[in-house]
């Protein structure tokens, strides 16, 4: 048994190393499954005859509902798309999101087959009546031809797709279609386009595209995907942790977004198959009840309540982790011992995660006391959080996208349930800031842009500014997206809107940003159940709650201090206004005075890549930023730049 | 001349076939390998057939055995050891006395002498068997004791009273086994009465309070794990958001890993 299987209390829905037994809860995946030969058959037979369908999975903790997406993620292979997501909890889930989601994930692989290469090979196969089995064949031969004829055959399938489904977005499935057989930086364009995210003008440039897909958009896309997917490897839309979205007080303005969400999907997507995972006791207490009757008639098509395993399949589970094992000092039932198997076997309410931790106590030893202490297994839950949050902004940097702003904002929220002076809540959804913070009784807009494109960013600026005449600004970006000196027209934006009462900007660490996605997901997976102790033991939402505020110390983020030390409109209102709008009082706050090294460091090196000018300056004047030495080298006619990343000192006559 | 055409066989999807021998084994309780299609899709077939659950022989495909069995045993059915093979599908005669021998072993079912027929019952019948079954045996030799001699004795009698003294003794010793067993019938009546139709779940403190004063909290948890050893129920832990009241946790069994179990639903068997 490799580490991380031993480790792996908690599924990880994209695992390549799965155990699985398959007789477990066999009716929810034969289930599901027939849903979706059902919908891949419809789709070819009568695509006009074309639903979405529903279903419910519900279970108690450790009991196989993430499980359940691993195994049938790699029974169908590229029969299917399986995407994978964790509700907002704190701000309401939107199609662009689904649809952010869904096309990010067509790039996590599948038996090393891209998802997205499984749809369009599956659908291509299709098209041309061929064997869909085997998509990765498929697209090679088309790989195979010249570009010319290959986007001949393309148009070709397009014009087929177009047959079936008038009303497919034409645009959307052409770049759709060419996704697989592009070279990486235009695929990568072609996926950011396609998941509804800001392009960057290169992005568009590259894939021929005038501007990102606009918000109207997205519901076409979302439906022009769906249902061209369901013609060879149809979309299965897992929705897990729904207990995330019960709100204290007994509050449903989550819940029936999400059902209103639901229902738009069932209603105006064809072919797409929709899962969602809630704990039993939640769902039949908080969640069901919660929802209108329109609701529920789309939601609950099909209900599978997970059962737990007999003693049969209990030893069938130990059995088969055994065999993982490379070394065995005995034969089954060790490390067990007949006692213990016979326990396990007779022990009622005992899920397969309660099992592995027994087993994984069998064979490791008892804890040490060490391990009775709830705070060394959340600190481990934390660092594991944590790296994934790095991965995940390290991800969104290789495919030069920024991680998507709402979970971003979810961060933020989660953030101010453990300072008590950030008091965060969520804006109406058409306020171009997404939070409103309140400070004792004046509200500031808080805004998280994490635009990619100028033109995006500058609407975005613009809308501030006009919003900054009613509430002071904040608006917050990643530091790493710092704005480029090219992105001139931006950048003055950008100072205008500082120049307003009271505005900030706020650069935001990788570190910060990895701390807020993974506080977020920490305390979703807390209500679910799904942190344990060092002894594998549930850990209650009450005492992570306790853990965080103490361990983690979010007043002491940088972010959270930036945001808790914004000055008062009283405060502002007593200082002498200025004639200067730049620098602007905003700008001051987080932005030192450049101080010379930066130009003075170019000129001895001539030629530099500007991170490592601001690591030499960070290193000799310690309130440097990376800010402070982009506007240096941006306010020297002296500099000249290649791109945004490599400076150059002009020689001068 | 006429040349004879070689009659290709329309396909047939994989799904299908599964299908259709999914239906057939359920309904027959077994189908042998050769009627599962097309011989090229016979592994696939079979390979699916066994991940739903089903098991395969090398020659039939057929529904769990142990499954087989006790479906047999249920509606209060008893059957006699020998004719148990006529009761199931695709099964050697030999693997299934083995497998009755386990299932005995393992308290999933019971085996009780009728006349002298070693015969197999569900686990929900209600029998006479350990300290009651000794005691009964005691006050019948008693009883024989006294039958006898007063035969033996010339116009011998007994009181038809004392008769019936005796019966009554011998049936009040069969009661403490007969009511630990129906306090585990009352219990599944009780979760069928308090399940929610749309979970198929029960809640256990409604099932317990529902089950008072016939059985007090205690009793009514002890049969509630009962039932869930016997593999008649599945007891499941509280995964909730701390919605339990101080007066439901006290009626929930303490579970696995410092759980509660609070919910409770009807076994599905092997297969569900």
């Amino acid at each position: 048994v490799s580490a991380a299987f031993l480790e792996a209390i908690h599924a990880d829905p994209w695992s390549e190393d799965l155990v699985d037994l398959a007789e477990l809860n066999a009716s929810a995946s034969v289930a599901i499954e027939s849903n979706v030969n059902r919908l891949r058959d419809l789709a070819r037979s009568q695509p006009s005859a074309l639903r979405s369908t529903s279903m419910v999975v519900l279970g108690p903790p450790g009991a196989g509902k993430t499980h359940l997406f691993a195994r049938l993620r790699r029974r169908f292979g590229p029969r299917a798309v399986f995407v994978h997501i964790r509700p907002l909890v704190h701000t309401e889930l939107s199609l662009r999101f689904v649809l952010g989601e869904t096309v990010r994930q067509l790039t996590y692989s599948t038996h090393s087959l891209k998802q997205v290469d499984a749809l369009v090979g599956s659908l291509l196969a299709h098209l041309d009546g061929a064997d869909v089995s085997f998509p990765s064949t498929f697209l090679s031969e088309y790989e195979a031809f010249d570009e010319a004829e290959r986007e001949e055959r393309l148009e070709q399938a397009l014009e087929r797709v177009l047959e079936r489904w008038q009303e497919a977005d034409e645009s959307y499935l052409r770049r759709l279609l060419r996704a697989p057989f592009a070279k990486p930086a235009e695929q990568r364009a072609l996926l950011a386009w396609l998941s509804g995210r800001d392009c960057d003008v290169n992005q568009l440039v590259r894939i021929g595209a005038t501007a990102s897909l606009a918000d109207e958009l997205c519901p076409a896309a979302l439906k022009t995907l769906s249902a061209v997917a369901a013609l060879g490897a149809p979309i299965v839309l897992v929705f897990d942790q729904l207990e995330n979205l019960v709100e204290p007080g007994g509050s449903t303005g989550r819940l029936l977004a999400y059902g209103n969400l639901v229902a738009e999907l069932a209603d105006s997507m064809r072919g797409l198959m929709m899962v969602h995972m809630a704990l039993d006791t939640e769902w039949s207490r908080a969640i069901e009840p919660a929802f209108n009757l329109s609701q529920r008639s789309r939601l609950l098509m099909q209900r599978q309540t997970l059962a737990l395993p007999t003693p049969t399949q209990r030893e069938e589970l130990l059995r088969l982790w055994i065999e993982r094992l490379e070394e065995r000092e005995a034969p089954f039932p060790w490390p067990l011992g007949e006692r213990k198997l016979a326990r396990l076997k007779g022990e009622a309410g005992l899920t397969p995660r309660m099992l592995l931790v027994e087993f994984r106590t069998a064979l490791q030893g008892e804890p040490d006391a060490e391990a009775e202490d709830s705070s060394v297994g959340l600190a481990a839950e934390w660092e594991q959080r944590l790296l994934a949050a790095h991965k995940l902004l390290e991800e969104a940097s290789e495919q030069r996208t920024l991680v998507d702003a709402a979970r971003l904002v979810d961060g933020l929220l989660a953030c101010g349930r453990f300072v008590p002076s950030l008091s965060l809540k969520p804006s109406p959804p058409k306020d171009p800031a997404q939070l409103t913070l309140d400070r004792a009784g004046e509200l500031r807009k808080v805004a998280i842009l994490q635009h990619g494109s100028h033109k995006s960013l500058g609407g975005a600026l613009t809308k501030l500014t006009t919003l900054s005449t009613q509430h002071p600004i904040t608006a917050i970006r990643e530091r790493v997206h710092e704005l480029p000196p090219t992105w001139k027209d931006t950048r003055d934006k950008r100072r205008k809107l500082l120049a307003t009462r009271g505005a900030q900007w706020i650069d935001l660490d990788r570190e910060d940003a990895a701390r807020l996605l993974a506080l977020d997901e920490l305390l979703q997976c807390a209500r679910s159940g799904d942190v344990t102790d060092a002894r594998g033991q549930p850990v209650g939402e009450d005492v992570v709650l306790t853990w965080a505020a103490t361990a983690l110390e979010p007043a002491d983020w940088s972010i959270a201090r930036q945001l808790t030390e914004t000055r008062l409109d009283t405060e502002i209102a007593d200082e002498p206004s200025r004639a200067e709008p730049v620098p602007s009082r905003g700008v001051e706050t987080t932005m030192p005075v450049p101080s010379g090294h930066a130009l003075t460091l170019l000129e001895k090196l001539r030629l530099a890549s500007l991170d490592r000018i601001v690591r030499e300056v960070t290193r000799l004047d310690s309130k440097a930023t990376r800010s402070t030495v982009i506007e240096e080298l941006t306010s020297s006619e002296r500099v000249k730049w290649f791109g945004r990343s490599i400076v150059c000192a002009r020689v001068v006559p | 001349m006429t040349t004879r055409q070689k009659r290709s066989e329309p396909k047939v999807p994989v799904e299908d076939l599964v299908r259709s021998a999914r239906e057939a084994v359920e309904g027959q309780g077994s189908v042998k390998i050769s009627a599962l299609g097309p011989k090229g899709l016979q592994a696939e077939v079979v390979g699916q057939l066994v991940a739903l659950g089903f098991e395969f022989t090398g020659k039939v495909v057929r529904r769990p055995l142990r499954a087989q069995i006790l479906g047999a045993l249920s509606h209060g059915a008893s059957v006699p050891l020998k004719a148990l093979k006529d009761h199931v599908a695709g099964a050697a005669p030999k693997e299934v006395s083995a497998l009755s021998a386990l299932l005995v072993n393992e308290g999933e079912a019971l085996l009780v002498l009728r006349g002298k027929e070693p015969t197999l019952v569900a686990v929900t019948a209600t029998i006479v068997s350990g300290d009651a079954l000794r005691k009964f045996e005691t006050e019948l030799k008693s009883l024989s004791s006294v039958v006898t001699g007063a035969r033996k004795k010339p116009r011998g009698a007994l009181l038809l009273g004392d008769v019936s003294d005796a019966l009554e003794r011998l049936r009040v010793i069969a009661v403490p086994n007969r009511r630990s067993t129906s306090s585990v019938e009352r219990v599944l009546r009780a979760v069928d009465e308090e399940r929610d139709e749309q979970m198929g779940l029960s809640f256990v403190p409604s099932v317990i309070r529902s089950l008072h004063p016939e059985l007090d909290p205690t009793q009514a948890q002890a049969a509630l794990l009962e039932a869930a050893k016997r593999g008649l129920l599945e007891l499941r832990p509280e995964g909730g958001l701390a919605r339990l009241s101080a007066d439901e946790l006290e009626l929930c069994p303490p579970g696995p890993q410092g759980t509660r179990l609070s919910w409770v639903k009807r076994s599905d068997g092997a297969m569900s």
